[in-house]
């Protein structure tokens, strides 16, 4: 299937070299304003497949970046841990690395 | 050439008035006034061929890819010319026409999306709506309206576009329009 994934990993960039359309039967290229040759949709396939691998390798990190507190609260946690001499910052830090391993 | 001056017309008893023929052309001279305070039906036309159409369900949208909606539900379509998220003018209904449609677009963060008309398959770029970019993953609406003259065969179409790092959904997503009178 072609997908703008695929494309943008083989270095084009959605818009300024390719837009992709779907009428109902799945997405095509519609246009192809790029200099270099459009690649065929089994290179791109092959990219789509190679960017998707990338992707799921990181869902860990994105998983803990909407799992910690909001930027303002980890420093409060962080302001408090020094005031009172705990360790509420790491620990939440921890338990979030830990409840979402590499 | 003739003038009947009366200050009332009544039909007699159990008849209806009938002005002219059909092909007859009855003048309203410039200064003239007709004040109506009755009924008055079939004036000035009416805003047909109209439709609405919308979707009880999620629609699927692939990244950076400009798509067409599939509408599940029809609330009207007067002139049964909208099909497959396309409107078609009919014969004789060629004129301006007003459109609109939107949904809510669930986005990632910092995503953007757009709707974007097509007239005969052909972008138009002077109503391209944009809507989104918020810093957090978020359910965002986006929606637009568009003016155009068309001719009877011509299509319209509402393309959808969001350009996340996946597929994500639309959510209430509906396509309208009217022909326009009086321009």
């Amino acid at each position: 299937m072609i997908t703008s994934n695929g494309l943008k990993k083989l270095g084009f960039t959605p818009e300024e070299d390719f837009s992709l359309r779907d009428d109902g039967d799945g997405p095509y290229i519609h246009d192809w304003m790029s200099a270099s040759p459009q690649p065929s949709e089994a290179e791109i396939e092959a990219a789509d497949a190679e960017w998707q691998a990338e992707y799921d390798a990181h869902e860990y990190a994105r998983l803990r970046a909407t799992a910690y507190a909001p930027i303002g609260d980890q420093l409060d946690m962080q302001y408090h841990d020094q005031q009172d001499g705990t360790t509420t910052w790491t620990d939440h830090v921890a338990e979030i690395k830990a409840r979402y391993p590499k | 050439m003739s003038e009947v001056k009366v200050n009332k017309i009544s039909p007699r008893s159990g008849t209806d008035v009938t002005l002219g023929d059909s092909g007859d052309t009855f003048t309203i001279p410039s200064g003239a006034t007709i004040t109506n305070s009755g009924t008055a039906t079939g004036f000035g036309g009416d805003n047909t061929p109209s439709f609405l159409a919308y979707s009880t369900t999620n629609i699927s949208l692939t990244n950076d890819t400009y798509t067409l909606p599939t509408y599940n539900t029809e609330a009207w379509d007067t002139d049964t010319a909208f099909a497959s998220g396309v409107f078609t003018v009919p014969s004789g209904e060629g004129g301006k026409y007003l459109f609109w449609g939107g949904g809510y677009f669930a986005l990632e963060a910092d995503a953007t999306s757009r709707l974007v008309w097509y007239k005969n398959g052909v972008v138009q770029d002077q109503f391209r709506a944009y809507g989104g970019r918020y810093g957090s993953a978020q359910d965002l609406p986006n929606s637009g309206m568009a003016l155009f003259d068309l001719s009877a065969t011509d299509t319209m179409s509402l393309y959808v576009y969001q350009d996340g790092t996946t597929s994500k959904n639309l959510y209430y997503a509906f396509f309208g329009g009217m022909k326009l009178i009086g321009v």
